[in-house]
């Protein structure tokens, strides 16, 4: 049993036991996914404080809905599609997503704990190359709330550090191969239009 | 469980490829409030049993098929003539409906009546209906006094077998009077099945008052005057209540999710959720710290208690004061 296997299996245990009432159990399953399902409505809200509400209303609906979960794929694979059925339905309510892209948090506030510690300058950069460093940065994250959702779900997944590709596949209902064409398409936008900004294409 | 960002026949080393990299990852890379599991929780506390939700939905589609296997019914033992109008159907239902414990207003009454009085009557029912009547099964009904109204109102509740054939309708005129009631032919155990389900098993209920939550944030930076603000938020007894505030990253920024619940005593607890960044005095950037706590307090009526009260933990220099106010509006 390899170790996905045997995470995979005290996760349905956990499961079991939510089934048989116990909430502390479901408690558990919460923090062991809750950032995997964060970072999924994060990628298609793209608002922190809308992702966490995503987050709360697909554990909440999981819960009720425990009962119809029978143990064929694995937890968390099931959890994600229920939240990225939540976090589209939020996004079509969203009419800000274009202004909450423009104004994420990463973007240009660096305001952030995050942003800080990038600040930090690295030895043998110079002060130019960071100042150029940063701007491209902008202008990528600013791209990237251009591309279309397709590829811009796809690229924000697979870039989110907590989804295998399969998981994705299945999140979003699209073929693996259709997955990786869309974050290696979405790849090859950004660069002609970073190319079309001046920046060197390779 | 990672995909290693990319695919790696796509992974290129080109300088814009890593500034994607870098860029997606510090879009992606942020995790959840603190207290996600403390929230959801707390809602599922709120949120009925599953069989709780899922018994109104059950005891609904039985009490409705329930209601056409009668019509059904009805309309067979009218004695294989033609099909009844839909006029007639309706009236039959509605009787049906309103043979509860429960008696129908004047109104009901008189619309049954209306339904029930034009009919045209159907052909007598001849000597088979006498066989299919062998077995029969006989389920006491509630006493009522007269569903029609009084006898002069065009309705004759009489023997429907004998005087009048082609009515359905009987009224039961004295205590303990039985309504006979074929079988079903396909499933006669449905309806009998049926008649518990409408008496559900409440859940346990809330009592129905607004609770208003008034919750005072005072923040204050070395050498300022404090600034106090103060949200106010309107909630059912055990109902949750969120509220979001954000001006956008690295400004001010406010989530607040609580729950009340009235206590037998009279006193109010309260489960509070609290996110909250401070706005610097000259409306730019936030307090260089964020409050994030997550509570239960039970307080008086109407009565503010400080909930928390937290300084920045690096300088020091700015501290925060959290204040909280329920309020039962009767």
């Amino acid at each position: 049993m390899t170790g996905t296997e045997s995470a995979a299996a005290t996760d349905l245990e956990l499961v079991r036991r939510a089934q048989a009432g116990d909430v502390e159990a479901f408690g558990e399953l919460v923090e062991r996914n809750r950032r995997a399902v964060f970072r999924a409505a994060l990628a298609c809200v793209g608002s922190p404080a809308e992702a966490d509400d995503v987050a709360q209303d697909a554990f909440v609906t999981a819960y009720r809905k425990l009962g119809t979960f029978r143990g064929d794929s694995q937890f968390r694979t099931w959890l994600l599609s229920i939240t990225w059925r939540k976090a589209i339905d939020r996004r079509k309510s969203l009419t800000k997503w274009l202004r909450v892209t423009v104004t994420a948090p990463q973007d240009d506030s660096g305001e952030g704990a995050f942003d800080q510690m990038e600040r930090i300058p690295s030895t043998g950069r110079s002060q130019e190359e960071a100042v150029v460093d940063d701007e491209l940065q902008r202008n990528v994250t600013r791209l990237i709330g251009t591309l279309p959702k397709k590829l811009r779900d796809a690229l924000l997944l697979a870039g989110a550090g907590e989804h295998t590709y399969e998981q994705i596949s299945q999140m979003i209902g699209a073929p693996l191969g259709t997955v990786k064409w869309r974050v290696s398409e979405a790849r090859r936008v950004l660069k002609r239009k970073l190319s079309a900004l001046g920046y060197a294409y390779e | 469980m990672n995909n290693d960002e990319f695919p790696s026949d796509a992974r290129p080393d080109s300088p814009l490829d890593r500034a994607i990299d870098r860029a997606v990852r510090k879009m992606m890379h942020v995790d959840p409030r603190a207290g996600l599991r403390h929230r959801v929780l707390a809602r599922l506390e709120t949120a009925p049993p599953r069989y709780a939700a899922f018994f109104p939905h059950f005891a609904l589609a039985a009490g409705v098929i329930a209601m056409l296997l009668l019509v059904v019914f009805l309309v067979r033992r009218d004695g294989g003539g033609p099909a009844p109008s839909s006029a007639s159907s309706t009236a039959r239902v509605g009787v049906q409906a309103t043979a509860s414990p429960a008696a129908p207003p004047p109104e009901a009454s008189s619309t049954a009546s209306a339904n029930a009085t034009p009919q045209p009557p159907s052909p007598p029912r001849g000597a088979p209906r006498a066989a299919t009547r062998a077995r029969s099964e006989i389920i006491r009904m509630p006493q009522v006094a007269n569903v029609f109204g009084s006898r002069g109102t065009g309705v004759t509740a009489a023997d429907a077998s004998r005087t009048a054939p082609d009515t359905v309708f009987t009224s039961p005129a004295a205590a303990g009077e039985a309504i006979r009631i074929d079988p079903l032919p396909a499933s006669p155990s449905t309806i009998v099945q049926a008649q518990p389900g409408t008496e559900a098993v409440l859940a346990p209920a809330a009592q129905l008052v607004n609770i208003k939550l008034d919750l005072t944030m005072t923040d204050q930076r070395e050498g300022s005057t404090p600034r106090a603000r103060t949200v106010t938020m309107l909630l059912q007894d055990r109902e949750n209540g969120r509220l979001r505030s954000d001006q956008g990253q690295g400004n001010a920024r406010l989530a607040v999710d609580a729950r009340p619940e009235v206590l037998s005593n009279g006193r109010i607890r309260v489960l509070l959720t609290l996110d909250y960044r401070p706005q610097s005095a000259d409306g730019g950037t936030g307090l260089p710290f964020n409050l994030t706590q997550s509570v239960t307090a039970i307080l008086e009526d109407g009565k503010p208690l400080v909930i928390s009260q937290s300084a920045d933990p690096a300088s020091n220099h700015a501290a925060v004061r959290v204040e909280l106010r329920a309020t039962v509006l009767r």
